[in-house]
């Protein structure tokens, strides 16, 4: 659970491995401190150490002054905010706004947001100040440290927006650092930088001793070379931030790496180069002002950010860390937790997304959908203005045979879409030349030769699908009664259109559903009724997002829908009716069927088994596989025999009779 | 009381029928033990399914028009009396004359014409039509409602009834007729709707009866779980053949018919909630149109909570306010295991004719959403694009809907219900695009930098009004009338035909 534990240990984990990261100048703990009692200086003599030995003496060798921060820390957090349901990670992005500030100060922040009403003035100083900011941003470099790759791409993406430019690489050419990190101030950066001269072979000897240091002069180099060595271990010390949100254990781990960078700290050198280095909560703050539109917002979030700034810098040394403390954990989540509990309270976007949630996060999100990435954003599955020739919906681009090919070439698959694919044609636009498949950008076939992806003909769909173990019953039956329109009633109608949209059905899973069977069909056997229910609801989700052709998603939907309903269908016809009999209705579907595939309409006239039509009854409140069969069921015979519930409707009904006219006596009939 | 006797005849009307009931279900015991292994996994769905299976009311009609056999469907009224081709469907119309007593006699089934998530809808002959006041009938006098060619009525004979059969053919039945034959759509209501939906729907009908351009209620009964509502049948063109063809005179003439009924229904306080062209049946010939199909509608204020759009501005400024600083939410992930209860709010209607408010889960929805409905179909003709949205969800209506508005405005329209709005695909822009833009984009002329004509710029102002993301400031039908574009309607329609116009279409088609 993502409730950070008040325990006193815990919060001790939490102070420690967060402050192992100051640089040494402001944290009179650091391992080569002076100040810093014994267990570090036994360090120079043992060459190898495991981990788990590191992990102790971080825990235990923890020296007094850290300590009071620590329950200074704890006494704050119990006081103001005594659990938190989940980590708090305070990105601004600049869709919505969001505050990025101490837990001590969200409270205090809400009764003061409520009243604080800006005056015009205000306002227009605050328009000022936006124009004047957002012309300085072209000029700004900026570099990101020690910040969460997918945070650092955000704000890359928002400094790219104003103008400014993300260096991946710390440089001369840049011009501001943004870190996580406390900012060393001037005064003690260069005495910092003497004693790192002072202490010169000593470092070295930490350097040999952890061949994952990132090396004086590495770096050095990497400011003029560009691209080295040093490159992929930033790289990795960054994926490890990462990763440590997830898996705890890591924080650990990554704490103890951490500190092994500090000699020769960016920050540092940024210190010396005179480069601005501000706190990613500053940058943070800026971005949302600046991105705000509505100047009423930006105001209420400068005037909480004249606060907390001038909160924290009347505040002692000690405190300003605690909150860099908090504002790390924020950033990189907790790091108290239980290293053995996998996390997964948050899900985090990491393709182009729709979020909508009520503000008051007291529901579930409204709407969330997350769409996969893509370079060109014209090849982005979400509905988008595209080339369509007129007449046409302006959403759903054209068929293009050229360009979708090459596009599949392209994409990844994503198999959900699978049986859209085979059951496409016949919905087709009637311009486009049946064998194309027009509908799913990803086939199964073509996501089972990913090899072959040429033509994915409408004919290699069908065979893959056998190929995948489907019962023939299943998928044929399925197109056979598509075509009536009655039995569509529910198959094609949105399944994903209603409020339950899952927010825990992320792409992950998606993929996982689809990649952990052998077809997308293939989910649904064999399996307890429970989780039956369960895939298919995730299957019916699953199907939707991506298709950008309007018919291929209502078939995928209808398949997935159709074919749950088919199955139990076939189980109950199975059992109660004479197979062979079942087999020959599957038998001539299934030539029905491969015939439709080519989009060869053939009329329906001529069956001797009417479809089943599966459905809903409100009356007995329970799915069924087929109308006719249910409407005569004992249990909907029983409803609908009850006068007593029809007794409002039939009051109505008795002023609803026509009414003779006058010259007619004959009444016998005159009911209805 | 007054109820009591008719339904004892009933009753004993259908004692036959009875018999065969009670030997069907013998049988369906058999087949009826499968059922228990579905049950369970049917529970899990139970809540959702009423809803979804709203939301999917008639859709097929115009969205799976694409088959052959469905063109049908779509009220084109090519030849009056099609033969029926359709083997089921000539089942299906054999069975719902069996299933009331004296059926065959009263109407003559004749084709369908419509199929919908809780009813068939066929078009019959109302053969005792003379015997009733049809007051419903506003075309009584008024014979170019339903120009038959071979409609003289040479025999003066009264009617004769007694022994019509269903089969009769068209010829001797003409024979027999003083008059043209009279039209009903007889509305089959499935008999898995619960009583309750049926009971709403009949009684909005009811509610509604007399309102200008609102289909009438003939009547309705019921045999067992089966009911069945008569209701006049309009002639009507499909949408799809007129919409590319109509000069702004027309928009105005057609909008001014929808926005008429809605007006009436409005004042009513009902919600229709299901507006797009399948449910307003128009006649380009007569220019007049009627709306049906309330299957969805609701009164307003029922089942409602309060949502923020309710409240005054400062209220709800202060309330985001607070909300807003006082939320710690990331806001770039979600929870993945989520406790919270969802929002729910009826959300049944159409896809890509809800309006915005439907998609935030609006608790407190109000008459406003049929504007937008109606705004949306303006939007199709203004752009020639049927359909315009194309949305398999909500999600993706919302997204459409977002490409149009830009991210600043759809944050404001989400605020309004308390909602945050976020997004970061990059095709939704911060300001979007003006209607203005879309529609000249849509029909093809950004490049010849051809503009908007007068009418079409005035038609583009009153959809701004209709599509106003805020259902507040959003036009209603009433007002609607009064707007200059409306009034057009009761102008004579320009002596010269605006060309420009049918250039477009030359263009477009």
């Amino acid at each position: 659970m993502a409730t950070v534990s008040l325990s006193p240990v815990a919060v001790h984990l939490s102070a420690m491995s967060t402050s192992r990261r100051l640089p040494l100048s402001s944290n009179p703990n650091a391992a080569n401190s002076p100040m810093r009692p014994s267990a570090l200086s036994l360090q120079g003599s043992k060459k190898s150490r495991s981990h788990a030995e590191l992990l102790r003496e971080e825990a235990y060798g923890q020296p007094p002054p850290a300590k009071r921060q620590m329950v200074e820390h704890a006494i704050q957090r119990s006081v103001v905010s005594p659990s938190r349901p989940r980590p708090a990670r305070t990105i601004v992005h600049r869709a919505v706004p969001r505050p990025a500030v101490g837990a001590t100060a969200a409270t205090e922040r809400a009764s003061q947001a409520a009243t604080y009403k800006p005056s015009e003035k205000e306002l227009e100083n605050i328009r000022v100040w936006q124009t004047q900011i957002r012309a300085r941003f072209p000029k700004m470099v900026f570099y990101f440290e020690s910040i969460p790759d997918e945070q650092r791409s955000k704000l890359a993406r928002q400094v790219t927006q104003l103008g400014a430019r993300e260096e991946k690489f710390f440089s001369i050419s840049i011009t501001h650092v943004v870190t996580t990190r406390p900012i060393p101030s001037q005064k003690v950066s260069h005495d910092e930088n003497d004693s790192s001269a002072d202490s010169q072979a000593a470092n070295s000897q930490a350097a040999n001793e952890h061949p994952k240091t990132i090396d004086p002069s590495l770096l050095n180099r990497t400011t003029d070379l560009g691209l080295s060595a040093p490159t992929s271990v930033r790289r990795k010390l960054i994926f490890d931030t990462n990763s440590s949100r997830r898996i705890p254990m890591q924080v650990q781990e990554d704490a103890i790496k951490r500190p092994k960078t500090r000699n020769t700290d960016v920050l540092h050198r940024a210190r010396e180069m005179d480069k601005k280095i501000w706190s990613l909560e500053k940058l943070q703050k800026i971005l949302e002002m600046v991105l705000e539109p509505d100047p009423y917002k930006s105001a209420v979030l400068g005037q909480n950010h004249k606060t907390v700034q001038g909160g924290a810098s009347t505040k002692a040394h000690e405190q300003s860390n605690l909150l860099q403390l908090l504002q790390n954990e924020r950033v990189h989540g907790p790091s108290d937790r239980d290293p053995t509990v996998v996390t997964k309270e948050l899900y985090y976007f990491k393709g182009p997304y729709l979020y909508i949630y009520d503000i008051e996060e007291k529901q579930k999100p409204i709407m969330v959908r997350e769409y996969p990435k893509v370079a060109d954003k014209k090849d982005g599955e979400w509905p988008q203005f595209r080339v369509a020739s007129a007449g046409r919906c302006p959403f759903v681009e054209d068929y293009d045979p050229l360009e979708r090919e090459s596009r599949q070439a392209k994409t990844k698959e994503r198999t959900a879409k699978a049986a859209v694919a085979v059951a496409a044609p016949s919905l087709k636009p009637p311009e486009v030349p049946p064998p194309k498949p027009v509908t799913g950008k990803r086939t199964l076939a073509e996501m089972e030769n990913a090899n072959n992806r040429g033509v994915a003909s409408v004919f290699d769909a069908a065979e893959s699908l056998d190929r995948g173990k489907v019962p023939p019953s299943l998928d044929f039956r399925q197109n056979a009664f598509r075509s009536h329109a009655k039995t569509g009633r529910l198959l094609a109608g949105e399944p994903v259109a209603s409020g339950v949209q899952p927010s825990h059905v992320t792409s992950a899973i998606r993929s996982q559903m689809i990649s952990s069977t052998t077809g997308v069909l293939g989910a649904k056997a064999g399996t307890s009724k429970e989780i039956h229910g369960l895939q298919r609801k995730v299957l019916q989700k699953a199907s939707t997002p991506a298709v950008s052709d309007m018919s291929s998603r209502r078939m995928a939907e209808m398949s997935h829908d159709s074919n749950t309903f088919i199955r139990s269908a076939s189980v109950s016809r199975a059992t109660h009716r004479k197979l062979d009999a079942v087999d020959e209705e599957d038998a001539a579907q299934q030539k029905s069927k491969l015939r439709r595939t080519v989009s060869v309409p053939i009329p329906q006239t001529k069956q001797k088994a009417r479809d089943p039509k599966p459905g809903y009854c409100e009356n007995c409140q329970d799915k069924f596989e087929d109308f006719d069969d249910h409407i005569v069921s004992r249990k909907h015979r029983k409803f609908a025999d009850n006068d007593n519930n029809w007794a409002q409707l039939d009051a109505l009904l008795g002023q609803l009779k026509r009414v003779p006219c006058d010259n007619n006596h004959d009444e016998e009939e005159s009911d209805w | 009381m007054a109820t009591t006797v008719p339904a004892r005849r009933r009753r004993a009307d259908s004692f036959r029928i009875h018999e065969d009931v009670h030997y069907m279900v013998e049988e369906a015991d058999m087949i009826g033990d499968g059922f228990p292994d579905l049950e369970e996994e049917e529970q899990q769905q139970q809540e959702e399914a009423p809803e979804e299976v709203q939301q999917e009311e008639q859709e097929e009609e115009e969205e799976e028009g694409e088959p052959a056999e469905d063109m049908e469907s779509n009220f084109s009224e090519s030849s009056e009396e099609d033969v029926v081709v359709d083997s089921n469907i000539q089942y299906d119309m054999e069975k719902l004359g069996d299933t009331f007593p004296g059926f065959r006699q009263k109407y003559r089934l004749i084709k369908r014409i419509g199929e919908g998530t809780f009813s068939t809808v066929y078009k019959a002959e109302d053969l005792q039509y003379d015997r009733y006041e049809n007051a419903w009938d506003f075309e009584k006098e008024n014979d170019k409602w339903t120009p038959l060619p071979l409609k003289s009525a040479a025999s003066s004979m009264t009617l004769n009834n007694d022994s019509q059969e269903y089969v009769n053919t068209q010829k001797h039945q003409q024979l027999q007729r003083r008059r043209k034959p009279k039209f009903v759509a007889i509305k089959k209501i499935y008999v898995t709707s619960s009583p309750n939906r049926i009971l709403n729907e009949l009684e909005l009908l009811h509610d509604l009866r007399g309102c200008l351009s609102v289909c009438p209620l003939i009547t309705a009964f019921r045999e067992t779980d089966q009911v069945v509502a008569i209701l006049p049948y309009f002639r009507h063109a499909d949408f799809r053949e007129y919409f590319r063809k109509m000069t702004v005179h027309d928009i105005s003439v057609y909008l001014r018919s929808l926005f008429t009924a809605l007006a009436s229904v409005h004042s009513r306080n009902i919600l229709h909630r299901d507006i797009k062209p399948t449910n307003f049946l128009y006649d380009p010939e007569t220019q007049r149109g009627v709306l049906v199909d309330f299957g969805l509608a609701e009164r307003e204020g029922i089942d409602c909570k309060p949502c923020l759009c309710h409240e005054d501005a400062l209220t709800r400024k202060t309330r985001l306010r607070a909300a807003h600083a006082a939320s710690r939410a990331p806001s770039d992930g979600y929870p993945k295991q989520d406790t919270r209860p969802s929002r729910r709010a009826n959300r049944a209607g159409t896809r890509g004719f809800r309006a915005p408010e439907v998609l935030f889960k609006c608790t407190e929805q109000t008459t406003k959403l049929d504007i937008w409905s109606a705004g949306v179909i303006l939007l199709t003709i203004l752009s020639r694009r049927f359909p315009f949205f194309n949305s398999a969800d909500d999600v993706e209506a919302m997204i459409e809907i977002a490409t149009i508005f830009g991210q600043k405005r759809m944050r404001q329209a989400g605020q309004l219900h308390g909602c945050m709005f976020e997004t970061t695909i990059p095709t939704i822009g911060t300001f979007g695009f003006s209607f203005e833009r879309i529609i000249l984009w849509s029909t093809c002329r950004v490049d010849s930098g051809e503009g908007l004509s007068d009418g079409e710029k005035l038609a583009v102002e009153f959809l701004t009004r209709c599509m106003d993301l805020d259902p507040s400031r959003r036009i209603s039908a009433e007002e609607a009338l009064e707007h200059e574009f409306l009034q057009m309607a009761l102008q004579p329609p320009p002596a010269v035909v605006p060309e420009e116009d049918d250039e477009m279409d030359m263009l477009s088609v």
